[in-house]
């Protein structure tokens, strides 16, 4: 039905009275000669009914036929739309000059948007635009969006990304802002390079400051080795130029350990044999699902492995999966002779010493002494003597204010 | 006579299981509720008002009585008509 509607609205079609005697005659005659005929409608003696524009030119006979008077009521669809039109020619040229006024208006940018910016103020990025030639009224065609986009990226170092697109008559600057990396400003806090530990200076390069050992000198913890101070006698309260100290003193350091070792000692090993045991565990209850509840050592060392449910957002759903291994220990009586005795005191003090030294340390000697030797013990002290980076920058407690000073 | 080809016809049309509207030449009749009637293989239209409308068929008339009626297509094979039925008759 609604294409019949389109068909006879491009068509056109006439709205007709009926006027005569026998309307029932005039239909047949109408349906005979293949005159479509829709919407009758009965009006007292008069007929109403739609008729194609086609049909109309033939009707006339049929009137005549059936002596009836037929009148044009109504005039519809396109082709008198048109015909309308064409008698008002100022209408259509009002139409077509507000078409040519749209299209000229979307020609011109109306708006200009700036996306992504967090810090560059967003009227920077449209000021270079507007000298790349592109702002509200500019005309779209000559706006070149490479252009506008090198233009904005070299005028404003702080982007790393622009891009430029039209959306109807709104331009989109799409830019995005370069991390910088932090400011390498050096730090300037005044402070000198002080000894952490004692030690025989063995050399001593300064990048900035003065140094007040040199080498061959003995210094003492918390020494001053490397001054800020640039100028001599300028310690006390004198306005000298107060940097900070910058450099490498490394020093021999002695190192000492002792370390004890009983002749008789009870040691726990393990014999290799294990057991198994898996467990989940749901809030506080735990339940076995492989192996038994009963340990079946004696003596055992534990190892625990806990694997939670994958945790999701913020919730940690209280079930673990519990996985222990037992190690069967033995303990085992363990005697030395004296010799053995101080061997592994030395070595386990040696071990510990060499923990403890600072990276690029470089171990000159290395000295043992029994120093004690009594009932089933033996005492050991281990001496270590090794080349190190002693000095530690300590900030002068008032130089913050200089500091500020020599800030550039 | 005329009752016994029919007879005879219609016998035929059910065992080949043809169409009988036209085998036998009939109005087929689609009413949809009492607000629209189309009839194919009509024969013309005797009577028009919009309280009445009377369509030919092949024995006899079809007459359909109620308010508003409308036809809203005529064509050679088949008529519609809209409105408010009350009665539809068939007179031969």
């Amino acid at each position: 039905m609604a294409l019949y509607s389109l068909w006879y609205y491009l068509t056109g079609h006439l709205r007709i009275t009926v006027q005569g005697y026998t309307p029932e005659r005039f239909l047949n005659l109408c349906v005979q000669r293949g005159i479509h005929l829709w919407n009758i409608v009965k009006d007292g003696d008069r007929m109403q009914a739609n008729i194609g524009i086609g049909g109309f030119f033939q009707i006339r006979p049929v009137a005549r036929a059936t002596a009836s008077r037929v009148r044009i009521l109504e005039r519809r669809g396109l082709p008198f739309v048109l015909a309308r039109l064409k008698r008002r020619k100022g209408l259509l040229v009002g139409a077509l000059m507000c078409l040519a006024a749209l299209y000229l208006m979307t020609c011109f940018i109306w708006q200009v948007e700036v996306h992504g910016n967090e810090e560059v103020p967003e009227e920077a990025i449209l000021e270079a635009a507007r000298r790349a030639g592109l702002y509200p009224g500019a005309y779209k065609s000559e706006v070149d969006p490479k252009r506008v986009e090198e233009q904005i990226l070299l005028a404003i170092r702080r982007l790393g990304w622009a891009a430029v697109e039209f959306r109807g008559t709104t331009a989109v600057i799409e830019v995005a802002e370069r991390v910088l990396p932090p400011e390498a400003a050096p730090d300037v806090t005044p402070g000198d390079i002080v000894a952490t530990a004692d030690g025989v200076v063995t050399r001593v390069l300064v990048f900035n400051g003065r140094a007040l050992v040199s080498e061959g000198d003995t210094v003492v913890q918390g020494d001053v080795l490397i001054t800020g101070r640039l100028l001599e006698g300028g310690e006390e309260g004198e306005a000298g130029p107060y940097v900070r100290a910058r450099g490498i003193v490394r020093a021999r350091v002695w190192h000492r350990a002792y370390e004890e070792v009983r002749v008789q000692e009870e040691v726990k090993l393990r014999t290799g044999r294990t057991f198994d045991r898996t467990l989940i565990k749901i809030g506080d209850n735990e339940i076995i699902i492989r192996g038994r509840k009963k340990i079946p050592f004696k003596l055992y060392e534990v190892k625990v492995e806990r694997t939670g449910l994958v945790s999701w957002r913020n919730i940690n759903l209280p079930v673990e999966l519990i996985r222990e291994t037992y190690f069967e220990l033995v303990e085992v009586h363990q005697e030395f002779t004296v010799d053995e005795a101080e061997r592994v005191a030395v070595r386990r003090a040696t071990d510990r010493l060499l923990m403890e030294l600072p990276p690029h340390a470089r171990v000159l000697a290395v000295r043992e002494a029994v120093v004690q030797a009594g009932e089933g013990f033996v005492g050991v002290e281990v001496i270590l003597e090794a080349e190190q980076d002693i000095g530690r920058f300590v900030p002068s407690p008032s130089g913050q204010e200089q500091g500020g000073a020599g800030r550039n | 006579m005329r009752r016994e080809v029919g007879g005879l016809r219609k016998g035929m049309a059910e065992f080949f299981e043809l169409p009988k509207e036209i085998v036998l030449d009939l109005p087929k009749i689609t009413m949809v509720g009492d607000l629209q009637m189309s009839v194919e293989n009509h024969r013309g239209i005797v009577e028009y008002s919009s309280e009445r409308v009377v369509i030919a068929v092949s024995e006899g008339h079809l007459v359909l009585t109620g308010e508003e009626l409308m036809i809203g297509f005529v064509y050679q094979e088949e008529i519609t008509i809209t409105g408010r039925f009350r009665r539809v008759e068939f007179c031969r």
